[in-house]
């Protein structure tokens, strides 16, 4: 078994992290651009080739249409649940989306899933990079409100890109993981972690026993649907407002345009974080047409936002029985929470100054990598409790919803319902499951529906137990016994939203036949530079004085060779330019020889070798 | 077990059919083939065991049927059996170990929520008694306290009807106000009462014997009361509901 | 979960909503309550003392939506049945009629003892002899 590591797929940026064998510590590993933030991204080349992070990212403003962002806004959701964002995002939803979202980009529909396995499997290549060896397994985290439908699709993304997901980790408590081995915090400790598109708040007690430090989540609260992106929306219509319609229309193409105008006032908006005032400039339009913004301004535009914020964090303590002044530490995560108004607004709330220590960006990759440490045997002495942020219900008279497992119940956790039937030889018992903690069902979150196979009998004589579980990573599982025969009955869970396992499995195989694509690419792309070094030496050596030492049958072998490998490298396969490279090396062994020779007596001539 | 499930109070229950059986043959452990004695883990080969059946909540936590629960020794018991059973310990065990393990420690959680909660504890130690159970014994309520249940009601509703009209609400806040306080007195002189109530329980249990019949009287008692609780629960709650729209 | 269509019909159209005096001498109110939930469930019917036939029949049920509905179907039932006819129905009867659960049954239970109870509460006023049998039983 390969290594395993601790993922942070967030909404604008992911991360890859391990902890250190020999120091015990988590540490992010940065990718080929030396930065460890890999920007949740995907672009699709017109070749079909996909392109993740970094560069992904540039070509939102070249290549929009093909290009996809905050992906991780669509998990898990329906059509209809993202008709109004949509509005605000260039993504084109493919016609034919129905449970399942499919985004269009360029010529190929993808599911959220697949495009975050895309990202998945990008850092899962930095860390195999890193370590030099195979990754397979894979601790992914997620936002701690997020429902089940939402976290199926994250583990379901772990699949496709090839990972097992041992566990999904809620963000805040990560990031109370990685701050307790820090910071070594004892007590109550709230985790405000306000990201790109989402918003959790956790409580923690740290409880220090004989054995180690547990961390138990008392409660969590949030919004999976409020982040940095609400903040640059906002901008961006002031954007519009202040310049016209008319003034952008004239400069870019619609896609580009909007993409243009979203990465100039995100890039104030980080200015604004310690400056006072900033200028908004368009990347295609001269700086004189700049807008200035200030810190007020933005304020004004974020405190919203804000505001939205402290309704969850008011909840949440409420369902810990803890009043603002009880909380010992708070700990601010994400990169929204670097805006000056959000670190205010905090430090009022809980009346003490909030801990900034760690990277807001990091902070969760390194939380993710010591739990898969934890579950790898590594750090024993941690354990984490964590809690299901939403009601379980069932669907009952009238719409009405019954709660069978409260929210902030500590996870794994389970309940059992007996079920009969209210008609003679009735053969099923249909059941509803929703999440939420709405009244009636409608306004929940439909999880799931399934039938319940029922022998034919009297009416009242069957007694099906069924026992709903929430396993470790906040996910829903279903069993079914008959109370009267024993025997156990498997449930078909057809989940309300998202992909069924056959699905998965095709994206599997498709994403490896990608991944084979991708590795085929890479390798012909080595292949064909090594080539290019080979034959410039080779051209370079065949011109020095000793070359005209080696024979003219042993030339003509190597301009054969030479030949050969020019000939397979204008091809695609690699295999082929190695073969060709191996016997062009074999060909110019000789002449390789002479040179050395040549050099070491034009060395003792005096003349160093760089000089040959 | 103590949701507020407003508007429709009437929540299906958890109920398990039958009541169960404490004294299960002791099993036979699957790891070592030993008959095992323990709860959680087999006596003979350390290993975790399979539940038995009908395990109480009770027994979950390795504390005798008693209603006077210290909550820091409690958590402390809770927190310690956690580190044991939880599934990150069991990561790179055998997948029977790691089903084990979620069944383990699902039911420990379960249990946990159930009786740190004093009333739910109550409520919980009654079912296992037989004393409630879904849709065979019928509650009984004394006529005084239906007729003030139904008056209440109505006053609500009369508020819900003036404030749909525009009306003005002045007295009828008030008297709801009024109200409200009324039952939270009453709550917590059946929350006191229920207190006593398993102080005498706890006390009948380590009486020579055990006292049956004083054990018997003690739950038709305790089941009164929250009989009374539920009707006053929900008022308030209601009330409450009411004067905050 | 799948509900019989009179169930959610019952809940969402209650019939015969209301009250009559209960100082009419004609009169008979039933009030009971299932503790459990918090339900409370007021049943009054106007009975002919002549004939002993139900000729009107109100409810008023504070609770869930099984026991609204079971109240409602009790109201239908009893209207135009004489008071033996109406002590005779059973329980199970609407738990059939409205395709109750198991954890609902207790909510037929109490239509049947407010049905009970009404009319025990009339032949009171009339100084009629209430058999124990008729007593809300369960």
């Amino acid at each position: 078994m390969g290594r395993i590591v601790g993922i942070d797929l967030g909404t604008t940026n992911s991360l890859v992290a391990y902890v250190d064998a020999a120091t015990g510590r988590p540490k992010c590993i940065p990718g080929p651009y030396g930065s460890a933030l890999c920007p949740s991204v995907v672009s699709l080349d017109a070749d079909g080739g996909v392109i993740v992070g970094e560069p992904a990212r540039r070509r939102l403003l070249t290549q929009p249409e093909r290009t996809i962002y905050s992906v991780k806004r669509l998990m898990g959701r329906g059509p209809a649940d993202v008709r109004d964002e949509l509005k605000l995002f260039p993504f084109r939803i493919d016609a034919a989306s129905q449970n399942v979202i499919r985004v269009r980009l360029g010529d190929k529909v993808f599911t959220p899933p697949e495009i975050s396995a895309f990202i998945l499997r990008e850092l899962r290549n930095w860390a195999e990079a890193h370590f030099g060896e195979t990754v397979d397994r894979a601790v992914i985290t997620v936002p701690a409100y997020f429902n089940d439908a939402q976290r199926q699709a994250t583990k379901d993304a772990g699949r496709i890109a090839g990972l097992e997901v041992l566990r999904l980790v809620n963000e805040p408590t990560a990031a109370a993981l990685a701050y307790g081995l820090h910071e070594q915090q004892r007590g109550k400790v709230a985790v405000y972690d306000l990201g790109g598109g989402t918003f959790d708040i956790s409580v923690l007690k740290l409880i220090s026993t004989t054995e180690g430090d547990i961390y138990q989540v008392l409660s969590t609260n949030g919004d999976t649907h409020l982040g940095g992106d609400d903040i640059d929306n906002e901008l961006i219509a002031r954007e519009w407002t202040k310049r016209g319609r008319a003034a952008l229309a004239g400069v870019l193409g619609d896609a580009e345009r909007s993409q243009a105008v979203r990465a100039a006032v995100i890039q104030a908006k980080h200015a604004l974080s310690v400056a006072q005032e900033a200028m908004v400039q368009v990347a295609g339009m001269g700086a004189e047409s700049s807008v200035r913004i200030t810190r007020a301004e933005l304020e004004e535009i974020a405190r919203p936002v804000v505001e939205r914020t402290m309704k969850p964090v008011r909840q949440a303590l409420a369902d810990a029985q803890l009043k603002p002044e009880e909380i010992e530490e708070v700990v601010l995560v994400g990169g929204t929470t670097r805006t000056p108004l959000v670190r205010e607004t905090v430090e009022k709330y809980f009346g003490r100054k909030p801990h900034i220590e760690l990277n807001p960006d990091e902070v969760v990759a390194l939380g993710a990598a010591l739990q898969a440490d934890i579950l790898s045997n590594g750090t024993q002495n941690m354990l984490l409790l964590d809690v299901a942020p939403l009601s379980l219900g069932i669907e009952t008279y009238g719409g009405a919803v019954a709660k069978i497992i409260p929210r902030n119940s500590t996870i794994p956790a389970s309940a059992q319902e007996l079920y009969t039937t209210g008609v003679d030889n009735q053969t099923g018992i249909e059941i509803h499951v929703v999440q939420g903690e709405r009244e009636l069902a409608r306004d929940c979150r439909s999880l799931a529906r399934f039938t319940l196979g029922v022998p034919p009998a009297p009416a009242g004589l069957p007694r099906i137990e069924v026992k709903f579980l929430i396993d470790a990573n906040g996910i829903l599982q279903v069993a079914a016994k008959d109370v009267r025969t024993g025997e156990e009955r498997s449930i078909e869970v057809q989940p309300s939203y998202g992909l069924d396992d056959a699905e998965v499995e095709r994206m599997l195989e498709e994403s490896i036949e990608y991944a084979e694509q991708d590795f085929a690419e890479r390798q012909l792309v080595e292949a064909r530079t090594e080539a290019e070094s080979i034959l410039t030496a080779t051209a370079k050596a065949l011109a020095t004085e000793a070359a005209a030492r080696i024979s003219g049958e042993e030339r003509a072998a190597i301009g054969a060779s030479v030949a050969a490998l020019k000939e397979s490298a204008a091809g695609t396969d690699y295999k082929l330019v190695r073969v060709r490279i191996d016997e062009l090396n074999q060909a110019t062994t000789h002449l390789a020889e002479v040179m050395m020779n040549s050099a070491i007596s034009s060395a003792l001539e005096g003349r160093n070798l760089a000089e040959v | 077990m103590n949701e507020d499930t407003g508007a429709f109070p009437c929540a299906v229950k958890i109920q398990m059919a039958e009541p169960h059986i404490s004294n299960n043959p002791p099993l036979v452990c699957w790891s070592c083939h030993e008959r095992s004695l323990g709860t959680h883990f087999c006596s003979s080969c350390g290993k975790l065991v399979q539940l038995a059946p009908n395990i109480d909540y009770f027994a979950m936590l390795e504390m005798p049927r008693k209603l006077w629960v210290e909550a820091d020794a409690l958590e402390r018991k809770f927190l310690q059996l956690s580190w044991k059973l939880h599934p990150d310990k069991y990561a790179s065990a055998t997948e029977q170990e790691r089903e084990l393990s979620l069944r383990h420690s699902s039911e420990l959680n379960d249990a946990y929520r159930t009786l740190r909660d004093p009333i739910a504890r109550v409520e919980y130690l009654l079912s296992l008694e037989g004393m409630r159970k879904e849709g065979e014994t019928k509650q009984q309520a004394p006529a005084e306290l239906l007729e003030e249940v139904f008056e209440l009601n109505e006053s609500l509703d009369e508020l819900r009807e003036a404030r749909a009209a525009g009306g003005d609400l002045a007295g009828l806040k008030a008297r709801l106000q009024d109200a409200e306080k009324s039952f939270q007195g009453k709550l917590g002189a059946v929350d006191a009462a229920l207190q006593s109530g398993a102080r005498e329980w706890d006390a009948a249990l380590d009486a020579p014997g055990g006292a049956p019949d004083v054990r018997k009287k003690l739950l038709e008692r305790m089941n009164e009361l929250l009989n009374r609780r539920a009707y006053l629960r929900n008022l308030t709650l209601n009330v409450a509901k009411e004067l905050a729209a | 979960m799948a509900y019989s269509e009179k169930v959610v019909d019952h809940f969402n159209n209650p019939r015969n909503v209301g009250s009559m005096p209960k100082e009419d001498p004609n009169v008979g109110t039933g009030l009971v309550g299932a503790p459990e939930c918090g339900d409370v469930m007021k049943l009054q019917m106007k009975i002919n003392p002549e004939t002993q036939v139900i000729e009107e029949a109100k409810f008023k049920t504070f609770g869930c939506g099984s026991a609204i509905a079971s109240s409602s179907l009790a109201t239908e039932w009893v209207k135009g049945k004489t008071v033996e006819e109406a002590l005779a129905i059973k329980n199970t009867e609407i738990v059939k009629e409205l395709a109750l659960p198991p954890v609902k049954i207790h909510c037929s239970v109490l239509a049947e003892d407010a049905i009970k109870s009404a009319i025990n509460d009339w032949k009171k006023k009339k100084g009629i002899e209430v058999r124990p049998e008729d007593m809300p039983s369960h």
